[in-house]
């Protein structure tokens, strides 16, 4: 950890406490992709596997 | 931080304006980041307990659940505040505990680097062997004179940092997806035959415990980007810019090219394509997949050096040296290994894979559960860099004793279902494999005490 916070640092934690300044989460897009390819897709796989 | 460093030879949250990859890019250097040889052992392990179809599917499967696992837990952290996963795991590990990422970081990454390198010498060695230029007694030299001078290229690219990453990923990404794609074809062409005949070596007679142990291998193989996606995630301007690129660019990858092992060891008893394409096509195939082996590990062996030199930033005693310094402490280890003992490293494969297991599947659920569950995507930015008493992230002498209870109660749960080195296992392993029930002990234990003990003591900093 820093006790004493190097300037450039400090500015760039300033900057990112503002939310504009902050990355998007998982929108409602995301979400679908992320249950069809990590969900949907590995259980159809496994049944196909299986079969 | 000398003055010649860039933001992206630090630790340090980058603004939004330094997180300015598109969708293509982040993709570009994710698939050269996952695309390497040590895809033809995943698929020759599988190749060990099940046949083609059944191996696709498990090592498929398993590997988009772990890649999923992954992506849950770093990409929307990282993407909101340009860090890297160390940083991303301090608000549940706490501002001492974070160092326990770091040593999982260190040791996993240094593993597969140690493990690219060897793999790349031994193809070298292969080749020239096949072409005469060297005999069988010199071979060991061979390898071992290859590996330092492949770390020597690896350091000299990323003295630009972050930049020289981007810059070779976009060369790699053609040549890898172009001769990935030939080799798979040239294999399932030629040997169609003998690949649908071809049986399993080590099928334990059990189909249902090879078939999930197909699964489990995909997933802890997945779980192993946790260290590697950060850094590279980061550079995205939002999570939506890295969803897709860390499922299809990282996940994907893995799968299809490990289905060239898997292909390889079925029917020809061999994963090494630098080894059975000299047997389909002659010397001239051996030099096709020589250069493939050196494309795929060089840029995978590049991103794990430059992940590993973020994390190591989070170090104090680290956090102001200068970045060709930082580096030869992620690379050194890898040259030492290759070095002085090659054979025993790679020969304890099967050993390593489930050591990332039972650490990371903890690691994952945890920052799942506490990111997206309990602080409902909440952090502070500040006291993820900034510690000590009376911070939030200090919690009780700067360890979480949440996330320290997680890890050890999925290392037992990983333990009780499947033994890391003789892989016998126990019920209800052949139902739901190792990973997926460690996950869910940790996040739930997670939960339960920061719920019952964290949070009423004011620790946290939760809302």
């Amino acid at each position: 950890m820093h006790d004493k916070l190097p300037l450039e640092l400090e500015q760039r934690i300033d900057a990112l406490e503002r939310a504009d300044n902050q990355g998007a989460g998982f929108g409602p897009a995301d979400w679908v992709w992320l249950l069809l390819l990590g969900v949907v897709g590995p259980g159809l796989l496994l049944l196909w596997g299986w079969q | 931080m000398s003055a010649t460093d860039s933001s992206d030879e630090s630790g340090w949250p980058l603004t939004r304006a330094e997180r300015d990859w598109n969708r293509w890019q982040l993709f570009a250097v994710l698939l050269v980041t996952a695309a390497a040889t040590w895809c033809y052992i995943i698929g020759e392990y599988v190749g060990y307990y099940l046949n083609l179809r059944m191996g696709f599917a498990a090592m498929t499967a398993g590997s988009m659940i772990g890649m999923l696992l992954v992506t849950l837990a770093v990409v929307p952290t990282a993407t909101r505040f340009g860090i890297d996963s160390i940083a991303s795991a301090r608000p549940q590990f706490g501002d001492r505990g974070w160092i326990i990422t770091v040593f999982l970081q260190y040791a996993s990454i240094i593993g597969w680097n140690c493990l690219l390198m060897i793999f790349f010498g031994k193809s070298v060695d292969q080749l020239l062997q096949t072409l005469g230029v060297i005999t069988p007694d010199t071979g060991a030299w061979v390898l071992r004179g290859v590996t330092i001078l492949a770390c020597v290229f690896v350091y000299v690219v990323l003295l630009r940092g972050g930049t020289g990453l981007e810059v070779v990923s976009k060369v790699l990404f053609f040549f890898i997806v172009g001769i990935g794609g030939w080799m798979t074809w040239v294999l399932v062409t030629r040997e169609a035959g003998v690949l649908a005949e071809a049986k399993p070596a080590y099928a334990s007679g059990n189909l249902r415990w090879d078939y999930v142990t197909g699964v489990e291998i995909g997933i802890v193989s997945l779980l192993s980007w946790w260290p590697y996606i950060g850094a590279m995630v980061r550079k995205a301007p939002n999570a939506g810019g890295a969803t897709l690129p860390a499922m299809l660019g990282m996940g994907l990858p893995v799968p299809i090219l490990s289905v060239v092992g898997l292909a390889a060891i079925l029917a020809l008893q061999v994963s090494d394509p630098s080894a059975w394409l000299v047997q389909l096509g002659g010397p001239t195939y051996g030099v096709i997949a020589l250069l493939f082996v050196i494309a795929a590990n060089f840029g995978t062996t590049l991103a794990g050096v430059y992940a590993t030199a973020i994390g190591l930033r989070q170090v104090p005693a680290l956090a102001t040296i200068h970045w060709g310094i930082l580096m030869l402490f992620a690379l050194v280890p890898v040259a030492a290994v290759s070095l002085f003992v090659p054979d025993l490293f790679f020969n304890n494969f099967g050993t390593f894979l489930a050591f990332i297991g039972v650490f990371f599947a903890p690691i994952c659920a945890i920052q799942i559960t506490d990111y997206l569950i309990l602080r409902r995507q909440r952090i502070s930015i500040r006291a993820v860099f900034v510690g000590g008493p009376g911070t939030d992230y200090h919690y009780w002498g700067g360890f979480n004793p949440a996330a320290v209870l997680a890890m050890i109660a999925g290392f037992f749960t990983y333990l009780y279902l499947l033994n890391p080195v003789t892989y016998a296992s126990r019920a209800p392993y052949d139902y739901l494999t190792a990973s997926l029930p460690t996950a869910v002990v940790a996040g739930v234990v997670y939960a339960l005490i920061t719920v019952l003990l964290v949070k009423p003591s004011g620790k946290g900093g939760y809302e």
